[in-house]
This record gives structure tokens, C-alpha cells and sequence, in this order.
């Protein structure tokens, strides 16, 4: 229901005695009664500026919306109901809805311009396009005039009904991301140093007591009379935990009305987690963000699950910048101490700026390797933008790959592409 | 995303126009200068020039005073005055719904319903002034002392304020 607000002149009629004025006076100069006449017109509307009453209706709204759980993409209905609850006429009642900012109004208007009878009640529907997150309606803004106008009455209401919406993405294409031969005891896919059962051939040394005898190299026997026992590269699952940049400057992108460069990131880190699961390997996910995020490593369809909550609608993962401030080395030392020993990190970083090229360095410098998996969020240069701006950021953040690549720190360059290009692409350099 | 189209609506740009045409209808002697005027007003709405409204609704009263001073009959001043009101009226209120509302949003009853009661209440007015006028025309001296008078008391009370 409407409260206070704040009450403006609109000084519509500001001058208006000034135009009275020159009407009567060049009517009695050139002795034209007339211009007297018509000077009594614009003395009246100075008249009512003066007299007319502050507004002082009662508006209550109400949202609902089609569905408050929608999928990534889906369109949104939001229907808003706007009431007059007072006892006298609104004559000009203006309202816009408080859509929350990461989403987009893909057809209609959240706005709404109507008089309104006493009791009266208006009724206008939207769309808009649901975006991974939890996203929370704001207040109403609300104006009320008066009849000749000249009194607005601005005020925030608070719609009744619904007022967020969470939508948790579909689980995208799984991308397998080639990790450091870093792996713990259970099998898995990745190669390490160390031969044992498998199927890619390791090496071949003299046989001990217990080897079972699939292993034994039957051919050298016959020709040698000794046994020996094929090696083959033993694989094991890998610890991974996927760290997503979510400080503030992770949200930039070149395109001020496109996606910032975190969602895509977001993006890369489910996929990315997505295919580590699929490979058996041991997930956890974690954020470099002022609001704590910390999912240990895990695997199973519980922990899938888990992980799709938290991708969809974690607030360190949320659609907007956060505004609180981020302590750069007290949240790396405490991601540092909550990483298991023998996990890797794969950081999903736009590297907008230099700390998350200073985190990957650390974390592999204390025995963490380190991935970075970097969607490029200057690209819109490649478009005919000639911002200078977004050509410096291109190439700052083209010197912190290469850095980062002569350091000895994988870094994936993911341009505008799937992701699964990048990454093979990646591999293919690696192997060289 | 689309941004936000914060253009004026149509409706007003093109009501505008109308009222400054009505304004140019009834000033005769004065029809050149009210025209400018009116062109100006109405790119001024389409535009959102300040300054330049200034200019078309200033023209638009001299193009009334030089009507009246040239000898326009009371009827054609009072609307010319009216009109002249209203133009002004809906420039603002449609700059006004430009930048709340922009042209995507249905503003038609809006504008509607402030330009109904604008006009009333400046026909109200002409019409009131027209008959104190026409009493003055038919010898009441008395009611046009006590106009005269009640006339300064708004004009002191309004200079006050």
C-alpha cells in the first residue's frame, strides 16, 4: 500500500502570472480589452497551480508470475495488478515494476501509465527471459499526480505476491578437460608417472611373487626361459576443485546490454565439472567471492545434483556484482587451506584484472596445479567496437595469458566458441 | 536487452501540433509569428528542447497580443488563449510521460484525461472572462469595479506566493 513518498512541484504553470501580466499590460497600453480578456485565462491557471491538492491516493500492487522456478531461457509472464484503494480519482497514476536488473524484458513493458477510478484496478503483463540465478523483484516506483498536475507524489510500494524468481540451468554438454597426472588411489582416467594395471603400455620388469598372470610377458619367457611382467600406465581419478572468479570485475563484458563475462565462466565451470564427474574423478567447487562458497570434493548423483544448485542459484554466483569488498589474500589463504593436498584447481576467470593470474601462481606455487579456463569478455573488439577502452583491457588481458602460459600455468583461451573447442585446442598445444 | 525508448509519445507530439494550429487559425493578424511558434513547440516536444518550447510558446503569445492589439473580436483571443494553453500543457506532460513512461508504454488515457480537465478548465475560465466582458459591454459598471478589483487581490496574492 502506498506510504509517504516524497511530494515535487512540477512548476508546469511557472510563469503563467508573468504571461497574465503581459496580456493585461499590452492590453491596456494599446487599449484592447480583448488582451485583458484573455489575460483572466492565464491568471486562472496561475490560480490553480496555486489551490490544487497534494495526491494522496493508496495504490496497492500485486505481481505473479507464470512460474517462479523457470529453466534458463524460458520466458516469464509477470502479470502486475495496480489498485486504487482510496476514495477519490487518480488521475494520473504511473508505475514501473522493480525487474531485477540481470534479467531482460523480452516483450511488453514493466511500466504503466493509467488514471484510476476510486477502487479501480489495472491490469498489464510482461516478459521477461529467465537467466540463471535467484533474482529479486525491487519495490514499485510509483507516481501520483494531482488533476491539473501540478502536484506529483513519488513513492516506493512494495508489490504483494511474488517476488523472485530462481531458475537453476539445465546440465549443459559435458567438456573433459585434460588435468595434471596428479591423482589420488581410486582408478580413474588420468595417466600418471607410475605403471600398474591399465591399458597403455608402461614398461616391463622382472617378475615378483603375486603378479597375476595376464601380466606375465609369456613371449620373453619362451624366448629367455624368465619371467617378466608387463607395466601398463596406471590410471587414477584426479581431486579437482573448480574455482569460479566472482569478485566484481569478473562481471565486466565489452558489450555494456550483453552477459558479463562471469556467466559464461559459470558456464565453462558446470560443464567443466560436469566432465570430471563423468570421468569419475572427484569434484568440488569453490569461489573467489566476498560471500563464502565451498562445496568439498565429491562425486555421485547426490553431488551432482548439489552441484547443480550451486551453479543455478549460489549467492557468490549471483547475476549481480557483489558490492561488499573482497580481501584478496585472507580469501586465498582460506581457499588455500580448505583445498585437500592432492587436489588440482581448474579457476574460471575472465582475468579482467591481474589477481586471479596472482591466485593461479600461488595456488600452483603451494602445490595446487593449476588450470585456467578464461572466456574472453573483450571480444565485442573483433565486432567493429574500436572503444579504446576495451582494446587496452584486450591487450592486458592478452599479456596475463601469455604470462601465465610462460610461467608454466595451463591457461585456456576461450574465445567466442564453444568451450569444448578451446579446450581441445588447448590439449593439442600441450601434447606438443 | 532493449533499451529503454525514452522518446516522446506521438500522441502528444501530434496534439501539440494540433492546439498550435488552433492557435494559428485564431490569431489572424498575428497567424505568421504563431505559426513559428508553433513549429517551434512542436519540434521542441519532438526534440525535448527547453529552450526552443520557450521560444514557440513566447512566439505563440505574441502572435496573440498582435491579434488583439490589431482588433480580433473576444472569441478568437479567448481561444487563441486557450489553445495556446493547452499546446504548452501538452508539451510539457508529454515530455513529462517521455521520461517516466517512454513510447513504448500505452499513454493515451493519460493524456486523454489531463488534457480534458486542462481544457475544461481553461474553457471555464474564457468563459468566465467572456461574460464579465460582455457585462462591461451591456453598462454594469459595479461588476467591473468589483472584476477589476478581485482581479489585483489574485494578482497581488499570486505575486506574493
Amino acid at each position: 500500500m502506498a506510504s509517504a513518498g516524497v511530494v515535487q512541484r512540477t512548476n508546469r504553470w511557472y510563469g503563467i502570472a508573468g504571461v497574465s501580466l503581459c496580456c493585461i499590460g499590452a492590453g491596456v497600453l494599446a487599449s484592447a480589452p480583448v488582451l485583458v480578456l484573455a489575460g483572466v485565462v492565464a491568471v486562472g491557471f496561475a490560480f490553480a497551480d496555486r489551490i490544487d491538492s497534494e495526491p494522496n491516493h493508496a495504490i496497492e500492487i500485486s505481481r505473479s508470475l507464470a512460474t517462479d522456478t523457470p529453466t534458463a531461457g524460458e520466458e516469464l509472464t509477470v502479470t502486475l495488478q495496480i489498485t486504487n484503494r482510496s476514495d477519490s480519482i487518480c488521475y494520473d497514476c504511473r508505475t514501473i515494476d522493480g525487474v531485477p536488473p540481470a534479467l531482460t524484458v523480452s516483450d511488453g513493458s514493466p511500466r504503466l501509465g493509467r488514471p484510476l477510478a476510486p477502487g479501480g484496478t489495472v491490469t498489464t503483463e510482461y516478459t521477461i527471459t529467465a537467466e540463471r540465478g535467484v533474482h529479486e523483484f525491487d519495490d514499485c516506483w510509483v507516481s501520483i499526480g494531482n488533476a491539473t498536475g501540478t502536484l506529483v507524489r513519488q513513492l516506493r510500494v512494495p508489490a504483494t505476491g511474488q517476488s523472485s524468481v530462481s531458475c537453476v540451468p539445465t546440465a549443459p554438454q559435458p567438456v573433459e578437460c585434460a588435468l595434471y597426472g596428479q591423482a589420488v588411489g581410486s582408478t580413474g582416467r588420468i595417466a600418471t608417472q607410475t605403471g600398474g594395471s591399465g591399458t597403455e603400455f608402461h614398461a616391463v620388469r622382472e617378475y615378483r611373487r603375486g603378479d597375476p598372470p595376464s601380466r606375465i610377458d609369456w613371449n620373453r619367457a619362451a624366448r629367455t626361459g624368465e619371467l617378466s611382467t608387463i607395466e601398463y600406465v596406471r590410471e587414477r581419478a584426479a581431486t579437482v576443485v573448480v574455482v569460479v572468479d566472482a569478485r566484481a570485475p569478473a562481471y565486466c563484458n565489452a558489450d555494456p546490454h550483453g552477459q558479463p563475462a562471469i556467466e559464461r565462466a559459470i558456464d565453462g565451470a558446470y560443464a567443466i565439472t560436469e566432465g570430471l564427474l563423468r570421468t569419475t574423478n572427484r569434484v568440488g567447487v569453490s569461489a573467489l567471492s566476498p560471500t563464502d562458497c565451498w562445496l568439498e570434493p565429491s562425486t555421485g548423483d547426490d553431488h551432482r545434483s548439489q552441484l547443480r544448485k550451486l551453479f543455478g542459484t549460489h549467492p557468490a554466483l549471483s547475476p549481480t556484482a557483489p558490492t561488499e569488498p573482497y580481501l584478496p589474500l585472507t580469501m586465498l589463504k582460506q581457499l588455500r587451506h580448505r583445498l585437500p593436498s592432492d587436489a588440482q584447481v581448474v579457476l574460471c576467470t575472465p582475468l579482467a584484472d591481474s589477481y586471479p593470474a596472482l591466485a593461479g601462481r600461488r595456488l600452483t606455487a603451494h602445490g595446487y596445479p593449476t588450470t585456467i579456463v578464461s572466456p574472453d569478455p573483450t571480444l565485442s573488439i573483433d565486432d567493429g567496437t574500436d572503444d579504446p577502452r576495451v582494446a587496452i583491457a584486450a591487450l592486458e588481458r592478452a599479456e596475463r595469458v601469455r604470462s601465465l602460459r610462460n610461467d608454466g600455468i595451463r591457461c585456456i583461451d576461450w574465445r567466442n566458441e564453444p568451450i569444448q573447442v578451446s579446450v581441445e585446442r588447448a590439449i593439442r598445444r600441450w601434447s606438443r | 536487452m532493449s533499451a529503454f525508448d525514452d522518446r516522446p509519445p506521438r500522441a502528444g507530439v501530434v496534439l501539440t501540433g494540433v492546439f498550435s494550429l488552433g492557435v494559428v487559425l485564431t490569431t489572424g493578424f498575428g497567424a505568421i509569428v504563431a505559426l513559428v511558434g508553433g513549429l517551434a513547440l512542436v519540434a521542441a516536444t519532438h526534440t525535448r528542447r527547453r529552450v526552443l518550447a520557450g521560444v514557440g510558446a513566447v512566439c505563440q503569445l505574441l502572435g496573440l497580443l498582435a491579434a488583439g492589439t490589431a482588433g480580433a473580436g473576444p472569441v478568437p483571443i479567448l481561444a487563441g488563449m486557450v489553445l495556446s494553453i493547452a499546446a504548452w500543457d501538452t508539451h510539457l506532460y508529454t515530455i513529462d510521460l517521455a521520461r517516466t513512461l517512454g513510447r513504448a508504454t500505452p499513454t493515451r488515457r493519460l493524456l486523454a484525461v489531463h488534457l480534458s480537465i486542462t481544457v475544461l478548465v481553461a474553457t471555464l475560465l474564457g468563459a468566465t472572462g467572456y461574460v464579465i466582458y460582455s457585462s462591461i459591454g451591456n453598462g454594469y459598471p459595479i461588476g467591473t469595479v468589483l472584476s477589476l478589483f478581485c482581479g489585483a487581490v489574485v494578482l497581488l496574492w499570486l505575486s506574493r506566493g
